[in-house]
């Protein structure tokens, strides 16, 4: 991929939401062809920052602008469909405008024919420029494209009446017609939201391959490891750019950090000397007095600066000791209509397993797991859950949050401390191990996005003792931060757990075993396989049948080159 | 690419630092990826003084294509001694942060302190320097970076230059350019 030519340019960009300046002052410039990476704490401004690029959000301070004839194409997190159209219609609005330049791609062949002289030369640049664009935009073969992302992202029937799709589906709809759109610069705000885990496979490869400048905001580290070639990390108003994906960015960073701990091992001691040299009388100063007074202020200052960003450390509280027996399913079999979800499963969870159960959307993993909740009642077989267990269930619709009610009315009750086991710990101080701090907490939670709630829900749960956790998708729209600590949380707990997830990485540090919902055989009739071993394994056990699951599949084939 | 206000320009003394900027480097086509390996070879071959001038056989280079603020038009100085037009550049002298390299002979040939470098390398090139009196024909192993001026940017002539001036891509295309500049301007416009 040819990177060279700029395409964007973003100078002194400063952006206030209130009195609170979010962006401070960026300066920077996007090549043709760059994979760039966004990350950084909720409310850093990532969003933010793609909304002024995107040019949605006007206002701001200083410049952010694409240079002239640089197309710019954006996802938002609940991005706006065409409410009078169908699913077709509103993919069609992407295709007119390709069937338009195709149209006048053949007009202007035709008129070359015929002209002569300093018209014939203005034809024949706007000839180039066509060419250019039927081939960029892949407009040659239109209709196979078209085909082959429907079917990837799973667009439902093009027959659909908008209004009627769900947040998930809406999105799958936006991300299509975006995607053949193709526009010069692209922005995705967590593109992998409600997507399976084929359908991400799938935009990987097309991302990777996108012959135009893509910017993203993800939590899905696997996605930023495959797609992108820049990060690009946004920290106190401030945008530090990273060559490298996400595992070199890491590996970048925890170099910085240690720089960063020398410096702050130093800097101590000059602290410790000015505090000495301040304590002394005043007459013991020198003239020198007010420059070093403010030295020392700046240096305080600086320290105060940085313990802002302290690292946050989730514990996961335990609920009574576990027995033996956690949880034992038998002959389970359940269906809908003339469609079978599973049939005959039986597994058994022992203490301190963590299960990881994956894939794709529509084949019953939610449903499983509101049979063991005993939310719903399988067709037949049985689920057995041991004496000693206390369950809880981190669910997908998330419907026990009140958004009139503050973020820390939500989690504690009101209380103003909160009783674990024997001891009691002051509320505050466990809304912070989840990242609430100050006016966070006394946010009403109908303010709030959709990673704050997951915390927030997050936090309520695991206020609750439990042997037993059932987290479904909890990764959704959490930010990478939040991610590592809910991934150690999770790894040092000593309880069991079920987890449903499509974040791959998250599944390869947690998981203990894996329960595959693979698909359907010959016959049409579900396969779910319990593995008793990690992904890794799962992987390898997969491979060792021939099946790479890492692979995409033949019908996910990419759609332009 | 991202191109970001200057930092992390300190010197660096190690070799190793200067072949893990070219290693880095994702060629764009089969000819990038050939004078990567060269570099690489070369480097490996000098591992001790391949960014020093002292090294006989050739030597690494940084070099920048400065454009300005409305990306219109690039700056090149008339190089006194080689009687060219060329971007700015020069001797490692040392430092295997060829970055810092490139950002520095910029600042000190151009008298301009552009407001933002490319992060990587979007270029790399080895051409031969003829002998002359003082020393033997040698090559010039180049990496080359890309920056932008600030609004309203003075240039200021060094002694190494006969004149300095801002040319569009099409002023570019009648100056009888090396076809290695010509390729730097070629990419910084996307012709």
């Amino acid at each position: 991929m040819s990177e060279g030519k700029i395409v964007f340019h973003i100078q002194d960009l400063k952006k206030s939401y209130d009195m609170h300046e979010v962006l401070k002052g960026i300066t920077l410039a996007f090549l043709e062809g760059a994979k760039i990476g966004l990350i950084g704490a909720n409310g850093a401004g990532k969003s933010t920052l793609l909304k002024i690029i995107a040019g949605v959000d006007k206002e701001f301070e200083g410049i952010a602008k694409p240079i002239a004839g640089i197309s710019v194409g954006y996802l938002s997190q609940e991005p706006p469909l065409n409410e009078e159209k169908t699913v077709g219609g509103n993919i069609d609005e992407a295709v007119t405008h390709l069937r338009a330049l195709e149209a006048r791609y053949y007009e202007v062949m035709g008129l070359m024919g015929e002209a002569e002289g300093e018209k014939l030369d203005k034809l024949t640049e706007e000839y180039g420029r066509l060419e250019h664009d039927m081939q960029a935009k892949g407009i040659w073969d239109l209709d196979s494209r078209l085909e082959q992302a429907a079917h990837a992202l799973q667009v439902p029937p093009f027959d659909r009446d908008v209004k009627t799709l769900s947040g998930g589906e809406r999105r799958r709809v936006a991300l299509c017609k975006l995607l053949l759109d193709h526009p010069d610069i692209l922005l995705l705000d967590e593109p992998t939201n409600h997507l399976d885990s084929e359908s991400i496979a799938w935009l990987e490869n097309h991302l990777a391959e996108y012959e135009g400048t893509v910017i993203l905001i993800t939590h899905d580290r696997y996605f930023l490891d495959n797609v992108v070639g820049w990060m690009l990390e946004i920290e106190r108003g401030l945008a530090r750019p990273y060559k490298g994906n996400y595992s070199e960015y890491l590996d970048q960073r925890s170099k910085m950090l240690d720089m960063k701990k020398k410096n702050d091992a130093s800097r101590m001691k000059v602290l410790e000397r000015e505090k000495e040299w301040l304590s002394k009388t005043p007459a013991a100063r020198t003239k020198q007095s007010k420059a070093r007074l403010k030295r020392y202020q700046e240096l305080a200052a600086a320290a105060r600066a940085e313990d802002m960003v302290q690292s946050l450390e989730l514990r996961i509280p335990l609920g009574p000791r576990l027995g033996d027996q956690v949880l034992e399913v038998r002959h389970l079999t359940k269906g809908y209509g003339d469609r079978t979800l599973f049939e005959d499963l039986t597994f058994t969870l022992e203490p301190q397993a963590k299960l990881g159960v994956i894939g794709p959307n529509g084949r019953g993993k939610s449903t499983l797991m509101k049979i063991v909740t005993g939310k719903e009642k399988p067709d037949s077989g049985e689920v057995t859950i041991g004496q000693t267990v206390q369950l809880v269930f981190l669910d997908q619709s998330r419907t026990i949050l009140e958004d009139d009610k503050t973020v820390f009315e939500n989690i504690t009750g009101g209380n103003e401390q909160l009783p674990f086991g024997n001891v009691l710990m002051d509320s505050r101080a466990y809304l912070a191990r989840f990242n609430f701090r100050g006016e966070e907490q006394q946010k009403k939670l109908g303010e709030c996005s959709g990673g704050m709630r997951n915390r927030v829900l997050l936090a309520k749960l695991l206020r609750e003792p439990a042997n037993l956790i059932i987290l479904d998708e909890p990764t959704n729209d959490l930010d990478l931060d939040t991610l590592r600590v809910l991934e150690e949380a999770i790894e040092h707990y000593p309880g069991s757990m079920i987890i449903v997830t499509h974040d791959r990485y998250f599944l390869n540090r947690v998981a203990t075993h894996i329960l595959a919902f693979e698909g359907e055989d010959e016959n049409g009739r579900p396969i779910v396989h319990f593995h008793h071993g990690d992904y890794e394994s799962y992987k390898d056990w997969k491979r060792s049948r021939g099946e790479d699951i890492d692979q995409v599949k033949g019908a996910h084939r990419k759609f332009s080159r | 690419m991202i191109l970001a206000p200057p930092e992390g320009l300190a010197p660096v003394a190690d070799v190793a630092y200067a072949r893990a900027i070219v290693a880095a480097y994702a060629p764009r086509d089969a000819a990038q990826a050939a004078e990567r390996e060269r570099i690489l070879a070369f480097i490996d071959a000098h591992p001790a003084d391949a960014h020093r001038r002292e090294c006989a056989p050739g030597h690494l280079t940084g070099a920048t294509l400065l454009v300005d603020a409305d990306r219109e038009r690039v700056l090149l100085h008339h190089h006194a001694k080689l009687d060219r037009w060329l971007q700015f550049g020069g001797h490692a002298d040392g430092d295997a942060n060829l970055r810092a390299v490139a950002w520095r002979e910029t600042v000190e040939e151009s008298g301009i302190t552009p407001a933002l470098l490319s992060l990587a390398p979007i270029d790399l090139d080895v051409h031969v320097i003829p002998a002359r009196k003082s020393e033997p024909a040698h090559l010039h192993l180049d990496v080359r970076y890309l920056a932008i001026a600030p609004r309203g940017a003075v240039a200021v002539c060094s002694d190494e230059s006969r004149a300095l001036a801002w040319f569009s891509p099409a002023e570019c295309a009648e100056l009888g350019l090396d076809d290695s500049v010509l390729r730097l301007i070629a990419l910084a416009f996307g012709s």
